[in-house]
């Protein structure tokens, strides 16, 4: 009977504890420890306990199929042991839940207790097991206990107790960090009994465990998959910020983007998903097309950051988006003061350059377009696949009639991207499997310095090309699950040999490889598509650079022509009137361009050439 | 194509620019002369030319690249190119014999930043200003003279040494004309013939080259040459009527300063 009382107790922990000690890895401290422990989820806790004392009413079927073992039993043992392992804090909770609990377990001994008596030998050796288990647990020994939950699924034919017991296994693997083995019996609960019933709590919870998985493995299969199918007002209070952040995530892939915008705004600016629920509010709205109320989230955001470190990733991510959103809106004087503002010192300056080259372009600009094309095509940007930015150079050089230049410009694009596109045309000719694709790729991800310096041409993708897909946001992602995955392999094969070679060992290292191979193969798949894409980009590239050729020696014709009527081209290329001393006095070094490239200066370029013709 | 960058607002972090700032101060003075030959090429335009201000640098942090390197297409590129040189020495700290030295030196560089450099020079031979003026000895009655001419004097040296080109940087003395530098450290080891000895040394030293082509360049080396040697104030040379033996002169420590000023051209990598 005492037993009986502390197990009923602890299901109460369980649902609480066990759910904040998994959720707490992903999350960082300061936000669950806020809301860990709240009313909501005491409550939430109460209502499961009696929920359990329910549940201790069922038990294993034992060979006759007369009800006869301890049932419920298992999980609320499992629960008080996890929590006599815990903080302090857990077991204060425990001793109150179990006070709570007693009561009920001392009215009504469960109908299990008496089945246990019973003498079935099956029971009796499911009962053993338990035991085993529970004491696995008690140790802070998952591996054991996952051994045991394993076997019992084999064992137990009590759907109920099964369900279970596929959760408990879940929950014992995600103490061992293996979230995507965990995810299969999460993913087996959900789909049994999602249809017929969907209001069972092990759906709820399996759920909700399922988009703890998720996000810790950054799986966008898992987090489709649970947030679909999840009820917000069931999912514990703490996490519903992730909730509504990768539900967000999820509306926008759908092009659901008012939908998209309405889940990223829900997010709390206490939340850690509030610096990227802005950023994608401002996206999705741009997607709908509001583009004004798109720029005030970018401004509000960027603004809100400003007082916290200037380079702050979700800062500049606004401002790059509020400049983006500008020039979408066709307001480019604006939009080159919004590029303008972004920070040198961070990974989306290069992005920003060239942006707003386009923007002075746009806003007839030249001379600041070409001045940032001179940094743009430097050599510390020749590993960047630009394609587009060195026709663009060309074509200005057009406008203002610098035939050499621009003849110069065409001659760089065509040397460095024709055999770009021989080499894309024989990979994709080539009939290259997904899988190879994706190795290769991967190639590069992993020995990115030592294959630009020394392996380009060991690759059969090109570099620049490799390096152009890699920085694909979907690749990106993928490749940062399968690395998850990799670190799961990792994990199970450093784990004891007699976890390894027990039958969940075994499931899981087949889990998990089955996983990265559907993963690598759905990579290859993207990668292939993008390569099709640039493939396709770069042939229109050509088609373009093409015509420019034949633009130039028309130009460079008529130039001819007027040059020989006496009409005038200017010959200089170079304004030499030009006085440094403006500059200098006002704090500023002025180099002339030698031909080497400084660091330094990128960025900092001005070019100094004259028009050709009016 | 120029560049223009703003003044320092916030710390920076590479060598290149602590070094370009050094190097404006120790080079002023020693290119005086290269200025002024340098400067007949300066524009004498005065008209002002105004970039939008907008567009001028704001902030003089650095982009961020994977790894970061200061310099890219180098206009002086050192790896695997043959130096070859020519310099005229003088000893900082001979007291009695000519200090004057020619000399040669050949430096070959594995990459951008390490070298193998072979230095020889051959002193002129000859007292020294202070000490023709000890034969006689002033104020000595009966005159006597030093005659430090039968010393043992500095004949020779050869050091090999490891050069580490430390800092490339950048100097503008007019508008369209920039000349590139290279600091580098000497560490080697070498003989010193002195009178009929040879004398193992070592030496530590700092240089800095000024191109002013991709391959020409001034080359300054400050050396410091630590060897035992023949003191040849030990003994008395008054009374002496012909070159001594270093031998008969006891060994002492010197350290003594060399200061190099030449030329050196590189050769094309190969």
């Amino acid at each position: 009977m005492n037993s009986k009382k502390t197990a009923t107790c602890a299901v109460l922990l369980l649902m609480g504890t066990m759910a904040q000690s998994a959720v707490s890895p992903v999350l960082p401290v300061g936000v669950d420890a806020v809301q860990v422990g709240t009313v909501q989820d005491i409550g939430e806790r109460q209502s499961l306990l009696i929920e359990m004392d329910r549940l201790a009413e069922l038990a294993p079927a034992p060979a006759d199929g007369a009800t006869v073992a301890e049932s419920g039993q298992l999980s609320e043992e499992f629960d008080g042991l996890v929590a006599e392992n815990a903080p302090t804090k857990r077991r204060r909770v425990v001793k109150k839940t179990s006070a709570q609990s007693s009561a009920s377990g001392a009215s009504s001994p469960s109908a299990a207790t008496k089945a246990a008596r019973t003498g079935d030998p099956r029971v009796s050796a499911i009962k053993r097991e338990e035991d085993r288990a529970r004491q696995a647990v008690r140790r802070g020994d998952y591996p054991e206990a996952t051994k045991l939950f394993f076997n019992l699924l084999d064992k137990e034919t009590n759907p109920a107790r099964v369900l279970q017991i596929r959760f408990i296994l879940g929950r014992t693997l995600q103490e061992m960090g293996l979230h995507q083995v965990s995810a299969f019996p999460y993913y087996e609960i959900v789909r049994t009994e999602v249809k017929k019933n969907p209001k069972n709590k092990y759906v709820r919870q399996s759920l909700e465990r399922l988009t703890v998985a998720a996000d810790a493995l950054d799986s966008d299969i898992l987090l489709n998959y649970a947030v679909r199918l999840i009820d917000e007002e069931e999912f514990p209070a703490g996490n519903r910020d992730m909730l509504f952040y990768r539900r967000g995530e999820v509306r926008l892939r759908e092009g659901n983007y008012i939908e998209a915008a309405k889940e990223f705004n829900r997010v709390r600016g206490n939340s850690v998903f509030h610096d990227r629920a802005r950023y994608r509010l401002g996206l999705s709205l741009v997607e709908a097309g509001q583009l004004e109320k798109a720029e005030q989230v970018f401004v509000a955001t960027a603004e809100a950051k400003s007082s916290t470190d200037v380079t702050k990733r979700a800062r500049v991510n606004a401002m790059l988006g509020r400049a983006r959103t500008l020039y979408q809106r066709k307001l480019f004087a604006e939009a080159i003061d919004a590029y303008r503002e972004i920070p040198r010192d961070t990974e989306q300056w290069h992005d920003a350059l060239f942006e707003v080259s386009w923007a002075y372009l746009q806003d007839g600009r030249f001379r600041s377009a070409l001045s940032n094309f001179h940094s743009l095509h430097s050599p510390f940007y020749e590993e960047f696949y630009q394609p587009e930015s060195l026709l663009l150079r060309a074509i200005v050089y057009h406008y203002i009639c610098r035939y050499d230049e621009m003849e110069k410009t065409l001659g760089i694009f065509e040397r460095i991207y024709g055999p770009v596109q021989k080499e894309l045309r024989n990979v994709l000719g080539g009939n290259m499997s997904p899988i190879a694709l994706y190795r290769e790729i991967r190639k590069v991800d992993e020995n990115f310095d030592v294959l630009k310096k020394t392996g380009k041409r060991q690759l059969a993708i090109p570099f620049l090309v490799a390096r152009q897909v890699l920085r694909e946001g979907d690749v990106r992602r993928s490749l940062s699950y399968i690395r998850a995955l990799e670190r799961e392999k990792k994990k199970i094969e450093q784990a004891p040999a007699t976890w390894r070679d027990a039958r969940v060992g075994r499931y899981a290292k087949r889990v998990v490889e089955r996983r990265m191979e559907a993963t690598q193969l759905a990579v290859g798949r993207l990668i292939l598509r993008h390569l099709t894409r640039l493939q396709d980009e770069l042939a229109g590239h050509m088609e373009q650079a093409g015509l420019v050729r034949i633009d130039m020696i028309s130009g460079k014709k008529e130039a001819g022509k007027k040059e020989i009527a006496g009409k005038g081209t200017v010959r200089e290329s170079v304004d030499q009137e030009q006085d440094r001393s403006y500059y200098v006095q006002n704090g500023y070094d002025y180099w002339p361009f030698t031909g080497e490239y400084w660091l330094d200066e990128i960025g900092n370029y001005h070019y100094v050439g004259v028009k050709a013709c009016e | 194509m120029s560049a223009l960058k703003a003044p320092e607002a916030r710390p920076r972090f590479l060598h290149f620019f602590k070094y370009r700032s050094l190097t404006v101060l120790v080079s002023s003075v020693i290119v005086v002369a290269s200025l002024l030959l340098l400067s007949a090429t300066a524009s004498a335009a005065t008209e002002v030319i105004q970039f939008p201000d907008e567009e001028l640098a704001t902030e003089s942090v650095l982009p961020v690249f994977d790894q970061p390197v200061s310099t890219k297409n180098r206009v002086v590129a050192l790896e695997k190119r043959l130096e070859f040189g020519a310099a005229l020495g003088y000893a900082l700290t001979e007291p009695f014999y000519n200090p004057i030295s020619l000399a040669g030196q050949l430096t070959y560089h594995i990459n951008e930043e390490h070298g193998i450099n072979l230095f020889g020079a051959t002193f002129l031979q000859g007292l020294s200003n202070e000490a023709n003026q000890l034969n006689p000895i002033p104020n000595s009655s009966p005159p006597i003279n030093a005659n430090l001419q039968y010393g043992a004097a500095p004949k020779y040296l050869g050091i090999a040494s490891w050069q580490y080109s430390a800092y490339y940087g950048k100097l503008s003395f007019t508008k369209d004309y920039v000349m590139n530098l290279h600091l580098y450290g000497l560490l080697g080891v070498g003989m010193y013939g002195i009178g009929d000895s040879s004398n193992p040394l070592v030496s530590v030293g700092l240089g800095q080259k000024f191109y002013f082509t991709p391959a020409w360049a001034f080359r300054f080396d400050l050396r410091a040459l630590v060897y035992q040697g023949p003191d040849v104030t030990s003994i008395r040379l008054d009374n002496k009527t012909s070159v001594q033996a270093a031998s008969s002169f006891d060994q002492k420590l010197f350290i003594e300063g060399l200061l190099n000023v030449g030329v050196s051209y590189m050769l094309p990598s190969f």
